[in-house]
């Protein structure tokens, strides 16, 4: 299928849209199971088309490391919230789901590998949503005017295409009068 | 060109391996074919065609199948799934039967069920008449009046006049006067007689009624209005013929009906305690039927040559809320039979007040007769007759069973109401071999070992006395049934048979009755109850559960509790509680029983049964809010509930399902054995779920895999060019997903079609890591437990798939299959999980090491092959759902499936490895062995011989 101008102009604004997005900044909130109501407690700054992040801040939290608390950067209401516990706040891997416009939809805290002892300061990760996997086609098959699968034509080894050059100069350097040794 | 061959003889290679063997099909699965309840004005008894003698049932039901039944035996002769739709209407033609749903004309030959033709319309259709040229006449929802051919189903001829009057149009002619307009016409009912066609509206209050000339197509007279109060349309039943067109004053205390051609209406008072009016007609016999909530009778009216009615006599009223009264001729006599909610039928003449013949239903069920269709033929003796009626139930729970009583016997019954099937839940049988020790076993466990040792010895005595004589007794006749190779029978009552095939699933169905059905034996329905009482509105089901060895508890969104026996249905506890609830989930508790908890719609949690004293961890719930959110609640165990995770899918997206890992989904081997013998190690987390989300304006679907104790997100996928008014269909169960989606063409470089994807969670990319997990003595998902690293592979499906199941067996050794239920009568259809494999090389052939794991080259589309629908031949109709379960024997899985017809089957995904099939011959064994033995014998003296003469000769 070929793509349509119209079509093709609003990938290129898509595009341009995306590339013009500049740094854009993501509250982030914690609401501990046991309060009413969520508290911000720090953001980030982040580049939703380089995934990088740019700035982190987090204020440290006053809560025991096994109190459970939900995190997230929309509204108590409205928003998406993911429960962790407050000591994988600091010690873990910061994750911020990005939908397709490169808003967070979503903020989650994930155990980094093998994380070592004693650092504290939250990393950041931004994910994008992936394309799910579609079906491999196989190639289809391109007939030619007559209907028939054109033969491909063997490309020519250079020995091949160009032996009586070679033939030519072999004479020449053979045939080639040597020095005129008599004078 | 071999390499081709060989990439498509593969999957056929591995397709008729798993395929169903032609001596099972038929045996070890059933099929109960079910239509629905019927409807009670599209219900008759009629001759396939005209010289035949035998007359069929044909019935059109709410789930709006056409069917002929045959009256003798029950069995469905044909049926027809039409398009569903809330407007369904049968009548009978000669030799045809024509149907409208919603917008279109159907006529079938009511012999073999053909499509003789089919016509669509853009308006539903109304009202639907044979005339006696056996055409076609059909109003529709706008007020159009066609006549169809009945050769063609071609339009002869259109009447529009009933909408002459355009809704703008303040002061309009109409009829006979002006009116002022400010209401369309409601188009309600067509007549047909001899020469005519009326059409009877509504407008303004009023009833009107317009005349057609059936040849011509143009109105005869003018319209009018027959009636001078304010009158609504029908709002009792109308079970009457052509001749009669009846409605209800607006007070809805008086009947009325008028018998075309005359327009002088009679009137019938509706005395106050009635509930239901049902008014049936037979030529100029008039019968209005009367049903209070205690008690039921009738009116008989005889309407003369110019139009008037005149009541003939009265039936006395009989007990019971639920009867049913249906008129036949024949003989030239009208024949009146009254269906009593007890069975008993009671036949009159119209003519005459005393009853003719009554009979007491013998095998006495109650019935509560919803509506009835009969046949009365009169012996020649005159005095006595052939009754038969088919009736269709309104018992609380089980509405629209049907019965046949012929002369007050039971003839057969359908359980029609099975076909509205929501929830369904396995009970294990107990296993006759160990059930009656099992307290005896249990003693030994808690002695020591010495004197569990001598209770073990005594007991084994014991049991040599008692069952020893009868066990030699019957040694030699079980030898020979050995021998003889008939079929095991399967045990009856609550036991299980040895290979654990016999089991109980109890369904519910959309009205509140529960039903337990045997898979063992052929989808018995082993006994029945009800959750609703009469008149009561069943709020539908929110968990049902095997609670504990034989029973079942029912959650009722209503807010009530109930538990069954589930071996023979006795209601064995009933709680209520309030409000309703919003979801339930089965726990453990830590004394090893099993409770129910559920969340109410107040946020409370509560414990069930009520009363129990149980201790158990922590509970997480996920209930969905809207189509916008997903919240996770947990329940701690003081009966606390608490809101944790809140999924809110991007701006745009609605969430369309959510699945979970079954409850029994037992996992082998926690690791995929490569073929150089390195492991990746499956990701597995009992807590996963699948929720699909759909976004309209960019036409894309989603797949979130979440955790559904902190809410993050495992993995997430979107797919562009989705058609999303398709279901997405998924299913979990161990380490991974599987989803079908609709892919329009829109999208560059994928096909349009349907398309499975699978999705494999492992728990690192490498092979021999455990990723994150790696030394971790516990994981919490709290702490963020670390990604799933995910394959996947998606394929073109030749299908819609409308639900998976995926086979389960007792351990998870056998390797699984994926049941796709495809609409239509296509069936189920199974695919080795082995084909769904995202580790399959794409576009080369598999190296050494990847065939020695199984796997082979990636092919773009799943054919369908007819050889592993395990449904095979049989035309399923209307399955919703699939559910399985284990047997005792770990290559063989049980399934059934519900949702219209019921459906039962085993499949044995690896083949049936630990059992001897059917073509093995014990006899020649036992002869071959037998004979060699002779034979040594006999030649062995011959040997000796032989070798003492060679010696000697040397």
């Amino acid at each position: 299928m070929q793509p349509s101008l119209p079509r093709l102009l609003l990938t290129l604004l898509g595009l341009l849209s995306l590339v013009s997005a500049s740094d854009i900044t993501a509250t982030l909130q914690a609401w501990p199971l046991s309060a009413a109501s969520p508290t911000p407690v720090g953001s980030v700054v982040y580049n939703p088309v380089t995934l990088t992040t740019s700035t982190t801040s987090l204020k440290p939290l006053s809560l025991k490391d096994d109190e459970l608390i939900r995190i997230g950067s929309g509204d108590s209401d409205n928003g998406s919230w993911t429960v962790t516990t407050a000591g994988s706040l600091v010690n873990g891997k910061l994750v911020l789901q990005l939908d397709a416009e490169g808003r967070v939809y979503q903020v989650e805290v994930e155990q980094g590998r093998a994380a070592p002892e004693g650092v504290v300061g939250t990393e950041v990760e931004l994910s994008r949503v992936v394309k799910g996997a579609t079906p491999t086609l196989n190639k289809p098959v391109v007939l030619n005017a007559q209907g028939r699968v054109p033969e491909v034509e063997k490309e020519k080894t250079f020995l091949q295409k160009y032996w009586w050059l070679l033939l030519g100069m072999f004479i020449l350097v053979v045939g080639g009068g040597g020095g005129d040794q008599a004078s | 060109m071999r390499f081709f061959s060989g990439v498509l003889l593969l999957p056929c290679f591995v397709a008729s391996v798993l395929g169903i063997f032609k001596d099972d099909a038929y045996h070890t699965d059933w099929h109960i074919p079910l239509i629905g309840p019927s409807l009670p004005t599209s219900t008759f008894f009629h001759q396939p065609n005209q010289d035949s003698k035998a007359s069929l049932i044909y019935s059109l039901t709410d789930r709006s199948i056409l069917a002929a039944i045959n009256p003798k035996d029950g069995e469905l002769v044909w049926r027809q799934q039409l398009k569903e739709s809330a407007v369904n209407v049968a009548r009978a033609g000669n030799g045809v039967v024509v149907s409208a749903t919603g917008t279109s004309v159907s006529s079938f030959n009511a012999g073999n069920g053909r499509l003789v033709w089919e016509n669509a319309f853009s308006q539903n259709v109304v009202d639907l008449r044979i005339t006696p040229a056996n055409k076609v006449a059909v109003l529709f929802a706008d007020g159009v009046v066609r006549l169809l051919d009945d050769k063609s189903g071609d339009v002869a001829w259109e009447w529009r006049e009933l909408d002459r009057c355009a809704d703008d149009v303040l002061v309009c002619a109409y009829g006979d006067a002006n009116f002022l307009r400010n209401s369309t016409d409601v188009p309600l009912s067509l007549h047909v007689t001899k020469s005519t066609l009326t059409v009877a509206s509504q407008s303004l209050k009023k009833l009107w009624v317009s005349t057609i000339d059936l040849a011509t197509g143009k109105s005869t007279s003018s319209t009018t209005h027959i009636s001078t109060a304010a009158d609504i349309p029908a709002k009792h039943q109308a079970h009457h013929g052509d001749e009669l067109l009846s409605w209800t004053e607006e007070s809805g205390r008086t009947l009325k009906f008028v018998a075309l051609p005359s327009t002088t209406p009679a009137s019938v008072a509706i005395p106050n305690d009635v509930v239901e009016t049902v008014l049936l007609s037979s030529k100029d016999d008039v019968v209005v039927h009367f049903k209070t909530h205690g008690e039921s009778w009738a009116h008989v009216y005889k309407v003369d040559a110019k139009g008037v009615a005149s009541e003939v006599y009265a039936v006395r009223p009989r007990l019971g809320a639920h009867s049913a009264i249906s008129l036949n001729s024949a003989g030239g006599k009208t024949y009146l039979v009254w269906t009593l909610p007890n069975g008993e039928t009671v036949l009159y003449d119209v003519a005459k007040e005393e009853a003719l013949a009554s009979y007491t239903l013998i095998n006495a069920t109650e019935i509560d007769p919803r509506h009835s269709v009969s046949e009365v033929v009169p012996r020649p003796d005159g005095t006595s007759f052939a009754v038969r009626t088919f009736v269709s139930s309104a018992a609380p729970g089980f509405v629209g069973d049907s019965y046949l009583i012929r002369n007050g016997e039971l003839a057969w019954s359908r359980k029609e109401s099975l076909v509205s099937v929501v929830a369904s839940t396995w009970i294990e049988l107990l296993d006759p071999s160990t059930e009656e020790i099992v307290e005896e076993l249990d003693a030994e466990t808690h002695k020591s070992v010495g004197a569990a040792y001598v209770h073990r010895v005594t007991r084994h005595l014991n049991e040599l006395s008692l069952y020893g004589p009868a066990w030699i007794q019957a040694l030699p006749q079980r030898i020979l049934g050995g021998f003889v190779n008939k079929g095991t029978e399967m045990p009856t009552g609550k036991w299980r048979d040895f290979f654990g095939f016999r089991k109980f699933v109890i369904v519910i169905t959309a009205e509140g009755g529960v039903a337990a059905i045997d898979v063992g034996r052929n989808g018995e329905v082993v006994w029945q109850a009800s959750l609703v009482n009469a008149g009561e509105k069943f709020r539908g089901v929110s968990g049902i559960y095997e609670v504990r060895k034989g029973h079942v508890g029912i959650v009722c969104t209503g807010g009530s509790y109930v538990e069954y026996n589930a071996f023979d249905g006795i209601e064995v506890l009933k709680q209520d509680f309030t409000p309703s609830v919003l979801s339930t989930a089965q726990v453990d508790t830590q004394g090893g029983k099993k409770i129910i908890i559920a969340l109410l719609s107040n946020n409370k949690a509560i414990a069930l049964p009520m009363g129990v004293d149980a201790e158990f961890d922590s509970v997480h719930l996920t209930v969905k809010d809207s189509t916008r959110s997903i919240k996770g609640i947990r329940v701690s165990p003081n009966l606390i509930s608490s809101p944790t995770w809140t999924f809110v899918p991007p701006v745009g997206e609605s969430i369309t399902t959510i699945e979970g890992r079954p409850a029994h989904d037992p996992v082998a081997s926690i690791g995929r054995v490569l073929g150089d013998r390195s492991v990746m190690y499956k990701y597995l987390n009992q807590h996963m779920i699948v929720i699909s989300t759909v976004n309209p304006t960019a036409a894309t679907a989603s797949i979130y895999l979440i955790d559904s104790v902190s809410g993050s997100i495992l993995h997430s996928a979107t797919h562009a060019a989705v058609d999303v008014t398709q279901p997405i269909v998924a299913t979990v169960s161990e380490n991974w997903v599987i989803y079908s989606y609709f892919s329009d063409e829109a999208a560059e470089g994928t096909a349009k079609g349907y398309h499975l994807v699978v999705l494999e969670l492992y728990e690192s990319e490498f092979k021999n890591d455990r990723g994150s997990l790696a030394d971790a003595d516990e994981v919490s998902s709290f702490k963020g437990a670390g990604k799933p690293h995910v394959l996947s592979q998606s394929y073109v499906f030749p299908s819609a798939v409308k639900a998976f199941a995926v086979t389960d067996t007792k351990q998870g050794i056998t390797s699984r299959d994926i049941l796709a239920l495809l609409p239509g009568t296509q069936g189920i259809y199974s695919i080795p999980k082995r084909v769904l494999d995202p580790r399959r090389p794409v576009g080369r052939e598999p190296d050494a090491a990847e065939k020695e794991e199984g796997l082979f080259i990636y092919t773009p589309v799943i054919e369908i092959d007819p050889k592993s629908i395990i449904t095979h031949k049989r035309k399923v109709m209307g399955l919703k759902k699939v559910v399985t379960t284990p047997s005792q024997l770990e290559s063989t899985s049980i399934v059934f499936a519900y949702g219209g017809d019921l459906f039962g089957t085993r499949v044995a995904p690896s083949l049936a490895f630990d059992v001897l099939g059917k073509g093995f011959g014990k006899i020649q064994l036992v002869a071959t062995v037998v004979g060699l033995t002779i034979a040594s014998f006999m030649v062995a003296p011959m040997v000796r011989k032989k070798q003492i003469n060679a010696r000697w000769s040397l």
